[in-house]
């Protein structure tokens, strides 16, 4: 018996039962599962069925397409391109038959760099806080950071209107299988729409989509996520973050979201149960 | 949208430049029906001679999506497109496909075919637009975006002490850079919608994050185009935010904006292409 927390249960080769660690802790919505656990599922499957050892996993765009809800899903995958430096992959996520979840993966296939040198931003080193004895809350274990305050683990401190970063070690998606450094990396990644849309209200745009962008594979147990931009008109939000280890950035999330004030979740309340 | 007949962009090689100011009235593909399109030949790649430009596809894979599920009160908030192989100068078909028909979000995937091949794939976020939640939230400070030069040119870089040029060899630099671009037709006889010009331009994400001393030696195997509202006026500027690479990968983000300023972000990872490096000072560009 695995006694770490998971999102999954897997239960057949293609079939996940979301465990209490997926569920939404919040009053946003019951029943529930957290858009990490989703994408973490994708990212495994596709890695699993279509990963090989030359290839880095360089994109993962996933569109959430329904609600998931506390009930077994199934994955679907299809090999797009079988190139040679690039491989594309899609992987669906059902639940009763209908798809609640649409992922493309791309790889590419790592060789030298080209010639020249290009401009790339000053390198910047995190000093992540501890993370040593605290709970999962929605399918991570994380601190966070805004200008001004501390790290802490409470979403609450946080409610202001500054830069926002977050420091995460995702739970195991499926139980018994330790997370690959690319699973990771989607999982943390999803703390973009967090990282960019909390404000001083709260959480009030819910994303329609992730996208996960790496130019190579995270190294360590932690992963910092740092808002770079956020552009709101219309109640549409688009946000984006780069993503860091202890030895520096290695990629950017990209989210999209739409605005959700009738469901607004402010972390000052306290989540059901 | 401006009423001015749209240059052509995209092709950065001086000389299509000037073969695109005589003649403002070209387009990448002539329409034969709803799903048909044949190739104008006025747009080459830069990569290879009998090419279109990436920017043609991605274009027409939004013209696709937007003409056969764009609503009035939707924003088309997300454009991703996969290249799956270099478009060539033959007929192009799409096929469109409704995934999820929702109340506030429409997802819809275009497949574009060439001789019966898929070549690229494209996802579209749709949005409604309503209100703006409870609250303020942090935004990025928006980028100074000095317009260039009104010299008749469709592309413009900017790199940091170099200024606005027409040159991209001028920006041959390990610098940061802007770039700004016109929109060209998609379809002759049409005037590109400003979600179309958007995609047509997205394709020069690639250059402002990926240009470096010895020219352009990553080839991008995709584009995401994200909006929070459709651009307004000509041009379009992106302005890169990052460059991330590894292993002869590279990820790439930059901010949109428009003269009133940033209306979204765009990313971009591309893969080394060192056989085909293009280095902007050779003219035309040299496919070795």
């Amino acid at each position: 018996m695995n006694s770490k927390p998971a999102h999954f249960l897997q239960t057949d080769t293609n079939r996940f039962l979301p465990t209490d660690y997926a569920e939404v802790q919040s009053r946003w919505a019951k029943d529930h599962v957290v858009g990490a656990a989703v994408a973490g599922l994708a990212a495994l499957t596709l890695e699993t069925a279509c990963g090989l050892p030359d290839f880095t996993p360089a994109r993962l765009t996933v569109d959430l397409i329904r609600s998931p809800r506390r009930i077994p899903m199934t994955t679907a995958v299809e090999l797009l391109r079988d190139g040679s430096r690039v491989r594309t992959s899609q992987c669906t996520i059902e639940q009763d038959g209908v798809a609640v979840a649409r992922a493309v993966l791309v790889q590419y296939r790592r060789s030298a760099a080209p010639l020249g040198l290009e401009w790339t931003p000053e390198p910047e080193t995190v000093e992540a806080p501890s993370l040593a004895g605290l709970s999962p809350q929605n399918g991570s274990v994380r601190q966070m950071q805004s200008n001004g305050r501390q790290w802490t683990s409470e979403l609450a401190d946080h409610q202001n209107a500054s830069r926002k970063r977050v420091v995460t070690r995702s739970v195991e998606v499926v139980a018994g299988q330790p997370n690959t450094a690319f699973v990771q990396a989607v999982t943390a990644a999803e703390a973009t729409s967090l990282v960019t849309n909390l404000g001083t209200a709260g959480v009030g745009y819910i994303n329609g989509d992730l996208t996960v962008a790496l130019s190579r594979q995270p190294r360590g147990d932690w992963i910092c996520v740092r808002a770079d931009s956020h552009w709101v008109s219309d109640g549409i939000a688009v946000g984006t973050a780069t993503l860091l280890d202890d030895s520096g950035a290695f990629g950017s999330g990209l989210v999209t979201a739409v605005s959700n004030r009738h469901a607004q979740i402010d972390f000052n309340e306290a989540p059901p149960g | 949208m401006a009423e001015e007949p749209r240059i052509p962009p995209g092709d950065p090689s001086r000389e299509l430049c000037e073969e695109a100011l005589t003649d403002s009235e070209r387009a990448s593909f002539i329409q034969i029906d709803a799903d048909h399109f044949v190739p104008t030949n006025d747009f080459r790649s830069s990569w290879a001679d009998d090419h279109l430009q990436g920017g043609a596809i991605i274009g027409l894979a939004g013209l696709a999506l937007e003409s056969r599920y764009g609503l009035a009160e939707f924003t088309p908030a997300r454009l991703t497109v996969d290249l799956f192989k270099s478009a060539r100068l033959v007929p192009t078909t799409t096929k469109v496909e409704l995934l999820r028909d929702g109340r506030r979000v429409r997802n819809s995937v275009c497949t574009v075919e060439q001789d019966g091949t898929a070549v690229a794939r494209a996802v579209l976020v749709q949005y409604r637009r309503s209100d703006p939640p409870s609250g303020e939230e942090w935004m990025s400070e928006p980028p100074v975006v000095a317009p260039p030069n009104d010299d008749g040119s469709f592309v413009q870089m900017h790199s940091t002490d170099v200024g606005w040029t027409p040159d991209i060899s001028d920006h041959q630099n390990a610098r940061r850079k802007g770039v700004g671009v016109r929109g060209v037709n998609v379809v002759a006889g049409q005037q590109n919608t400003p979600f179309v010009q958007a995609a047509t331009v997205i394709d020069a994400i690639s250059l402002v994050t990926n240009l470096g001393t010895a020219g352009l030696g990553y080839i991008n195997g995709d584009v995401t185009l994200a909006l929070t509202r459709l651009p307004r006026g000509e041009w379009i500027f992106m302005q890169a935010d990052t460059h991330w690479a590894s292993d002869g990968i590279a990820v790439g983000t930059a901010t949109l904006l428009d003269d009133t300023g940033p209306f979204g972000s765009g990313l971009v990872t591309a893969i080394s292409n060192p056989r085909a490096q293009i280095d902007f000072a050779d003219t035309p560009p040299s496919i070795p």
